[in-house]
């Protein structure tokens, strides 16, 4: 039976991180996975801009996009966790508290949408635990990686906030290496594992973000990774661009490949490189594939 | 230096800030926060309790706020549920109310308003969709959302 759901991309996948949308699509595919196209869906209404400037804007804003999904009767999944916390997080409110939703409601009137609270919002990490399953995911595994070390960076918006975000601890969570361990691969352990990329940072204060992934970066090197792999396209545009900032300003050169997990667990599942868009990497994964027996 | 002892209550009404007088100083949400690791100059405790004291115009006018990546570590280890992202949050909106918002904030907000995304979708980027067999971005509902930001008068707030 297929899984139809409406696909919510929000900005940095469809614009910057082709490599992501690729792969997951062609992952969640192979497990029956059904996407469906939400025209006029924008911008989730991201924290920065948005939420930290006003408040019932960015509930309008996000109550806009869960009424496209609404209208389509689909649950909405994204690749992205920004987008799922966002989402996720007013889709919640907008259906417990009364006011805020006859609020937005009439600020939707204008064009001619109302929120009714008939869908759930999920991230594509959910979608993989909880409706497909690790034995399914373990069942497609194909070829295994042999003596690959793994750093994982989950992202924080994968698990927190854990009341929105539901998926794993939210301070040790642990399926994610699980997931990434089907494939053969050792997700290793590192100093401060689950802190944050800063990549909330970009364009705000990069001096700030770039010291924050640096201090990742040191860490996952000297824990001897081969490669990173991340869930969120935030991260993974953080640690591929912050390597290539790092070598021309400071000279620093880490040259850690950084794969998306569908990219991962494409190649073990057989997928051809070039169907999980692996070229699109910054910095080439040849000792990866090295490694895939 | 002028307090005002007010100052917290107007921040109990918004939401996300409900939950600011239940601060007791622990300092654990500072401790956990991966900003307050790269400079001290960002520090959430401190900022909570400039707004408890009333120093509602130097915590307003501290660009050091807007700071905050999000990362919620301080939302699940603070002891007493102050949920301090969101009380930073609600200090960044109050301070967006009168007038201090940073220039890469209003310009992120001014992207989103004027594409619908918070990215530009140029030629190369739907060249680049093509050649990986994926759609061009289509709608991107962007009539919709200035509606909307009419109406709430954010189009305002950040100079459009
Ligand atoms: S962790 Fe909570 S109680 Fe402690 S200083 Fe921060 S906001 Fe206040
Ligand atoms: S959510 Fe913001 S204030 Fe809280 S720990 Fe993370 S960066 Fe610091």
């Amino acid at each position: 039976m297929a899984l139809d759901y409406a696909l919510f991309l929000g900005c940095v996948i469809p614009t910057r991180e082709f490599g992501l949308e690729v792969s997951a699509k062609k992952v969640l595919e192979a497990f029956d996975v059904k996407f469906h196209e939400m025209i006029g869906a924008g911008c989730c209404g991201t924290a920065g801009p948005i939420a930290a400037v006003d408040f019932l804007t960015m509930a309008a804003i996000a109550a806009r996009n869960i009424c496209i999904a609404e209208e389509m009767g689909m649950d909405i999944i994204t690749f992205c966790t920004g987008c799922a916390g966002t989402l996720g997080k007013y889709n919640k409110l907008l259906k417990e508290d009364e006011h805020l939703r006859e609020q937005v409601n009439e600020i939707l009137k204008d064009i001619n949408k109302e929120f009714k609270g008939k869908i759930e919002v999920k991230h594509s990490l959910d979608v993989l635990v909880n409706d497909i399953g690790l034995d399914k995911i373990k069942n497609s595994i194909k070829k295994k990686f042999n003596g690959l070390n793994v750093a994982a960076h989950i992202g924080c918006h994968a698990v927190r906030p854990s009341d929105i975000r539901k998926f794993d601890s939210p301070e040790r969570p642990i399926l994610f290496d699980q997931l990434i361990e089907l494939t053969g691969a050792k997700s290793i352990n590192f100093l401060g594992k689950n802190l944050c990329c800063g990549a909330g940072l970009i364009g705000v204060a990069d001096d700030y973000s770039l010291a924050l992934v640096r201090e990742k970066l040191i860490k996952v090197k000297a824990a001897g990774a081969d490669c990173m792999c991340t869930i969120c396209a935030a991260c993974h545009l953080q640690y591929e661009m912050s390597q290539l900032s790092l070598k021309t300003k400071f000279k620093e050169d880490y040259n850690i490949p950084v794969l998306h997990y569908y990219q991962l667990l494409g190649l073990s599942m057989g997928v051809k490189p070039e169907e999980i868009a692996l070229q699109t990497v910054k910095i080439k994964a040849d000792n990866v594939l090295a490694k895939l027996k | 230096m002028k307090l005002n002892p007010k100052f917290k209550d107007e921040i109990t009404k918004i939401h996300g800030g409900e939950k600011i007088k239940l601060c007791y100083q622990c300092g654990t949400c500072s401790g956990s926060c991966p900003i307050t690791f790269i400079t001290k100059a960002y520090n959430p405790r401190g900022f909570i309790q400039m707004a408890l004291l009333g120093l509602k115009e130097e915590v307003l006018t501290n660009k050091n706020i807007w700071l905050c990546t999000g990362c919620y570590s301080c939302y699940e280890r603070c002891p007493q549920g102050v949920e301090p992202a969101y009380v930073i949050r609600v200090l960044c909106s109050l301070a967006a109310k009168t007038g201090n918002i940073p220039a890469a904030t209003k310009a992120g907000a001014q992207t989103i308003l004027k594409q619908g995304l918070l990215a530009q979708v140029t030629d190369f980027v739907q060249k680049q969709r093509e050649k990986l067999g994926l759609s061009r971005i289509g709608q991107t509902g962007v009539e919709e959302v200035q509606k909307i930001a009419k109406k709430t008068g954010f189009d305002k707030l950040v100079g459009l």
